[in-house]
């Protein structure tokens, strides 16, 4: 836990990207999935999907470009400002082929390629939707197309996650399992879209949705309890804020108890019942969005008062101490231990799941039982250091490659420089 | 000669310079670097004529230029060593900075009230530290850490200049994914500011709390201390360093700083203050720090943090189990939807087949 990091004021632009990307790459994926396995009959939520998955993504693209500080220099993100200027001014287009950008480190710059690609693909798809044929039919590239698609539908659900965390940023940094909960929260909400958008498929269609969306549901539920418990120690101190109170509670509560339990409870089931509970996701997803990314600023702010030896105390508080020996663990632990139980059963009863089915699932929710009390008995000093993996950085030559290299600069950097006005 | 090979960082650098002792000392700089080149090209030890031989030849210069540049020879990795013990807090070296760099006065993003349309200075009123912190008019911060007594009767002060650190494994650097940050030849950390575009992920990577976004609407880039590169491609030492009228900030090669610090600990052990240590010196915090710093207290205190880590630490990990996780999640869906395929329907009993066959 470094509280003496600085935010970069990440706030509404991204929020918003977040939610929508996560929904863009979710429809998409589904109806990928959808068109890859379902039969005839599942083909117009198919179609649903690929036509609202492409004007989502042109929204974020807005988004993120009107996030920059310098939204001019939104291509900076894939090619080499510097190779691309120097090509132009020389007239020698050939040049160009020395732009591209890529550090596979990076989140952001691998998910500028990826948001290109994913773009292409839901582009493709969007226009192909109102061809009369179905696109490339049921061809090998076909399934190939699809198989690629729902995998950079994956890939942009969830590489937001992955940026968060590859920062020092308080919580971000902390868990590894932001990426997973951004995942399973993007295919929950979409699947809740899809319901609630999707009133003309078949009603076999839509209990096929319905049961994915249980599935993701209960995965959430497991991904955010593990979430919960990877903040170690410092989830007390996010629960004093009103930021980690929404973003505990409100996914919690909003996003994932109340549609589980208006799907899984007795009684006849009935479409208002599943628009409330879809309704409920979507806000679940969008306050899981808004928690995250808002309760690491909160938290500097919650720190920065103190005295620096006072300071220094609550530190080894959060660090030394597991989440175990607190409240709030004691609890988490309890609700755990509850939902493992109780979720698998649900499940064999709602989906009639046979004994090895159910199983699977019991088994699923031992690891999540397993993930908690692992975390919640670890101390965050004890966490990995960076000497697990080695950085892309350690021990490079200077003009070693992107990142360390010299590459992307001007011949002589001119800064504004007493040496320049002097000239 | 046009080509791309020539290009960018291949194509010889014009000198920056205000006067000929600037180039005179950028000329020496670079002709010791060519020398050393030279050696160890060719085993050949005489290497003192290439000097003066060298100053004859424009070209050669040009040569060890290009050559710094690429990495074939190295100009010394420098940094600074500050010792805080000895800081009086006089901020010269913030005035410094500021008069060399045109930094504005103000807090950058912080407010400040204006009176009559002028903005006043904020006084921080429970501290003499009345900069606050890094921002982006402020690239070197002298930090007032007030230690009061229990019985609030005594006070005393630890006073540290602030820096970034100019990182061996530099986060911001890392995460930067337009390569607006770079590693320079005499691998300190610069932003080129053309070529930012205000993503500001630096911003979120840096442990240290360095980088600011400028106010400056023209600009609107990451801002943070530039190691004053303009000086020292023409042979100056950074103007804070210069200006430090105790030498609690010491400019020079990292590993003759290294040792200087060592001795001064030990200097200091002996003379009963124990908790003297050095603060990224050797490679545990970010594989070194080039501007490393001698500390009378634990690192919180001045508010540094003890384990700053790289941000790509937590990639390999969240990656991985969102692999997982897209497994999962596909299973969910893939298992819904196949059922659909099945001639028919009756109920809603499954076979055995399908989720355990998937899972």
């Amino acid at each position: 836990m470094n509280p003496f990091v600085v935010s970069p004021d990440w706030h509404w632009w991204i929020i918003f990207y977040f939610f929508l990307g996560g929904l863009s790459a979710g429809v998409y994926l589904i109806a990928a999935l959808i068109d890859l396995v379902g039969s005839e009959e599942d083909r117009p939520l198919a179609r649903l999907g690929y036509r609202l998955a492409f004007p989502l993504i042109g929204v974020c693209g807005i988004l993120l470009i009107v996030d920059l500080e310098r939204p001019d220099r939104f291509w900076h993100m894939m090619f080499q400002s510097e190779v691309v200027h120097e090509a132009l001014e020389d007239g020698d287009l050939t040049l160009l082929r020395y732009a591209p950008l890529l550090k596979w480190w990076s989140p952001m710059s691998i998910g500028a390629w990826a948001l290109g690609l994913f773009g292409a693909c839901t582009f493709l798809s969007f226009f192909m939707t109102f061809w009369p044929v179905r696109f490339l039919g049921d061809t090998w590239f076909g399934h190939l197309f699809r198989l690629g698609g729902s995998g950079m539908g994956f890939f942009v659900a969830s590489y937001t996650g992955v940026l968060l965390s590859a920062t020092n940023q308080p919580i971000w940094s902390i868990s590894d399992w932001i990426a997973p909960l951004f995942l399973t929260s993007a295919a929950s909400t979409s699947i809740s879209v899809l319901l609630l958008l999707g009133r003309g498929v078949s009603s076999e269609t839509r209990e096929r949705l319905e049961k994915a969306d249980l599935w993701a549901l209960s995965l959430e539920l497991f991904f955010f309890l593990i979430f919960l418990a990877s903040l170690g120690n410092l989830l007390p101190s996010a629960l004093r804020t009103a930021e980690g109170i929404i973003l505990v509670f409100g996914t919690l509560v909003i996003g994932l108890l109340i549609p589980l339990a208006l799907h899984l409870s007795p009684g006849r089931v009935n479409s208002a019942r599943y628009m409330t509970a879809a309704f409920a996701a979507l806000i679940g997803g969008f306050l899981l969005r808004y928690g995250i990314v808002m309760v690491a600023p909160a938290l500097l702010e919650l720190l920065a008062p103190d005295e620096p030896r006072e300071l220094a105390r609550k530190l080894d508080e959060i660090t030394d101490i597991p989440l175990f020996f607190s409240g709030t663990g004691a609890v988490l632990i309890l609700a755990a231990i509850i939902l493992a139980g109780a979720i698998p059963l649900l499940l064999r009863s709602h989906w009639h799941l046979a004994a090895r089915q159910t199983a699977f699932a019991g088994v699923l929710a031992l690891l999540m039982l397993i993930g908690v009390f692992f975390y919640s008995l670890q101390p965050l000093a004890e966490r990995r250091n960076a000497t697990l993996f080695r950085s892309p950085e350690d021990h490079r030559e200077r003009g070693g490659g992107v990142g360390a290299s010299l590459f992307n600069r001007p011949d002589v950097v001119r800064l504004r420089s007493k040496f320049n006005q002097a000239k | 000669m046009p080509s791309f090979t020539r290009s960018a960082w291949e194509r010889p650098a014009e000198t920056l310079c205000v006067s000929d002792r600037c180039r005179e000392i950028a000329l020496i700089r670079r002709t010791h670097g060519i020398a050393d080149w030279e050696k160890s090209k060719t085993g050949n030890t005489t290497t003192t004529q290439s000097v003066a031989e060298v100053h004859s030849h424009a070209e050669r210069e040009n040569e060890a230029n290009r050559q710094v540049r690429i990495g074939a020879i190295m100009a010394d990795t420098v940094g600074f060593f500050t010792d805080t013990t000895v800081c009086i807090g006089c901020k010269a070296c913030q005035v410094a900075c500021h008069q060399w760099n045109d930094l504005k006065n103000g807090k950058g993003r912080l407010s400040l009230p204006v009176v009559s349309g002028v903005t006043l200075p904020k006084l921080s009123g429970d501290s003499y530290d009345n900069t606050g912190g890094f921002s982006d008019l402020n690239w070197r911060h002298v930090k007032f850490v007030e230690q009061i007594s229990e019985d609030r009767k005594n006070i005393a002060w630890l006073m540290m200049s602030d820096v970034c650190k100019h990182c061996v494994n530099a986060p911001c650097l890392e995460v930067c994914p337009t390569s607006a940050i770079l590693r320079t030849e005499f691998d300190t950390v610069f932003i080129n500011e053309p070529a930012c575009n205000g993503c500001r992920d630096c911003v979120s990577a840096c442990p240290f709390g360095v980088i600011h976004m400028s106010t400056d609407p023209e600009k609107l880039v990451a801002q943070k201390c530039t190691f004053c590169y303009d000086r020292l491609q023409n042979g100056l030492q950074p103007a804070c360093s210069q200006a430090c009228p105790t030498q609690s900030i010491q400019f020079g090669k990292v590993a003759d700083l290294k040792k200087k610090a060592e001795k001064r600990v030990e200097q200091l052990h002996d003379q009963g203050v124990t908790k003297a240590a050095l603060y990224g010196a050797d490679d545990k915090v970010l594989g070194g720090l080039n501007s490393f710093y001698l500390l009378l207290d634990r690192p919180e205190t001045y508010g540094l943090p003890s384990n700053p880590k790289v941000p790509s630490r937590n990639v390999w990990m969240s990656s991985l189990f969102s692999i997982m996780t897209a497994f999962l999640t596909g299973l969910g869906v893939l298992f819904a939807f196949r059922e659909g395929r099945r001639p028919t329907l009756p109920t809603q009993t499954p076979t055995s087949t399908t989720p355990e066959g998937k899972a």
